[in-house]
């Protein structure tokens, strides 16, 4: 049976999309089939982020619609063995999708020896959003440190606990992991932004990891390919470390505390932090 | 530049923003499962309402409150102050009249945290 997981977050724009690519190229690096899709019907993006939009042909809509083999709307991904893409359609509403029909696909997914299912959630609340996480085992919360963004990642928690086939049918709920993403160490050290521990503590979930903010998220996604292949920058390794940890290796967590700067760094770099705030 | 960076001064208000977050989440967390139900209760109370009362759907307010003793549901019913149909057999002259009726709900706000 494939593991489901869904990446989800309520908010809009807080890096779902590029986590869900990372988690999910992540995970075929280590050696797990899997697939990443894209559940947002009329917005689809993923493909961009993980650079294979001129190969989509079918779609997610298509497959539910009987209209294409799931294997013929399946993208292999040309960087990564075990990687691929089911995109979502650009051109369908969103009532296209239904229960039953995403049912069907997540079970064939499993029984074609896939190991990771990685549901990319739409924004909000609503039935795209319902839709992407019934299936899931488990839900990778992404949130930025900043107040909208934390009020809605509880409500998604809310949803997780109530909405889901788990929930619904009394089986253990689905584990919750918090990812904390475009986080600045040092601004969180000096009282501008909620730092991962009020986070925690207002959401109440465990850690899986804290991405900073990084020009490298924007070199990627520019490039089309998941910012976790340039595991020698901040982001890319931090999402790594996810992945690993996610599939039970215990690694610290990195990127909580500001990186420490040398005399000379601290007066004369265009950092936008205080010189004395590290 | 970062050289005179530390000479301005810093806002530091990320306290700020964790104590509102735990206000509304912890007000939002209470009212999960109620809030749900809400909507649809303020629409069949203002279908009682309407046979008898001509009303505005903005007029008639339903709330969850926390209490002491548990959860109370509140009922407010703003009645217009010009009637168009002829009065109904009452003859009472007070055209605003303001209902409200209390109820236990701990049930449900056990529901809503377990």
């Amino acid at each position: 049976m494939a593991k489901v997981i869904v990446v989800t977050s309520g908010k809009g724009g807080v890096g779902k999309t590029t986590t869900s690519a990372s988690i999910a190229a992540g995970m075929a690096l280590e050696g797990y089939k899997t697939v990443a899709i894209d559940f947002d019907v009329g917005l689809r993006n993923l493909d961009l982020v993980m650079g294979c939009e001129r190969r989509v042909v079918y779609d997610l809509v298509s497959v539910v619609k009987g209209e294409a083999s799931l294997r013929q709307a399946l993208i292999r991904d040309k960087r990564v063995e075990n990687l691929h893409i089911l995109p979502a359609s650009q051109t369908r509403d969103k009532e296209a999708l239904d229960l039953e029909g995403v049912g069907r696909v997540v079970k064939e997914l499993g029984t074609m020896g896939f190991d990771y299912v990685v549901c990319d959630s739409p924004a909000g609340i609503e039935k795209g959003a319902q839709l992407a996480m019934y299936y899931a085992d488990e839900a990778i919360v992404v949130t930025n440190p900043e107040v909208s963004s934390v009020r809605d990642s509880d409500r998604i928690l809310g949803l997780l606990d109530a909405k889901t086939q788990r929930a619904i049918e009394g089986r253990e709920p689905i584990k919750t992991h918090l990812l904390v993403t475009r986080y600045s160490p040092a601004r969180a050290a000096s009282g501008e932004m909620l730092s991962v521990d009020d986070i925690l503590e207002l959401l109440g979930i465990e850690l899986l990891g804290v991405i900073p903010e990084s020009q490298a998220v924007l070199n990627a996604s520019n490039q089309g390919a998941p910012v976790v292949l340039e595991s020698e920058t901040d982001a890319g390794g931090a999402y790594l470390d996810v992945v690993k940890r996610f599939v039970g290796e215990a690694l610290p967590h990195r990127f909580l505390e500001p990186e420490k700067r040398g005399f000379f760094s601290r007066f004369f770099s265009p950092s936008p932090r205080s010189a004395f705030a590290g | 530049m970062g050289m005179f960076d530390f000479l301005k001064p810093r806002s530091a208000t990320a306290a700020i923003a964790k104590d509102r977050l735990q206000i509304i989440v912890a007000r939002e967390r209470r009212v999960g499962v109620g809030a749900s139900y809400l909507p649809q209760l303020q629409q069949e109370l203002l279908a009682v309402v309407a046979k008898y009362e001509k009303l505005d759907l903005d007029l008639v307010t339903v709330n969850v409150e926390q209490r002491d003793d548990g959860e109370v549901l509140e009922l407010n019913v703003v009645l217009p102050e010009e009637r168009q149909a002829p009065p109904p057999p009452t003859t009472r002259k007070k055209k605003r009249r303001k209902k409200k009726r209390g109820r236990h709900l701990a049930a449900a706000a056990n529901l809503a945290t377990s």
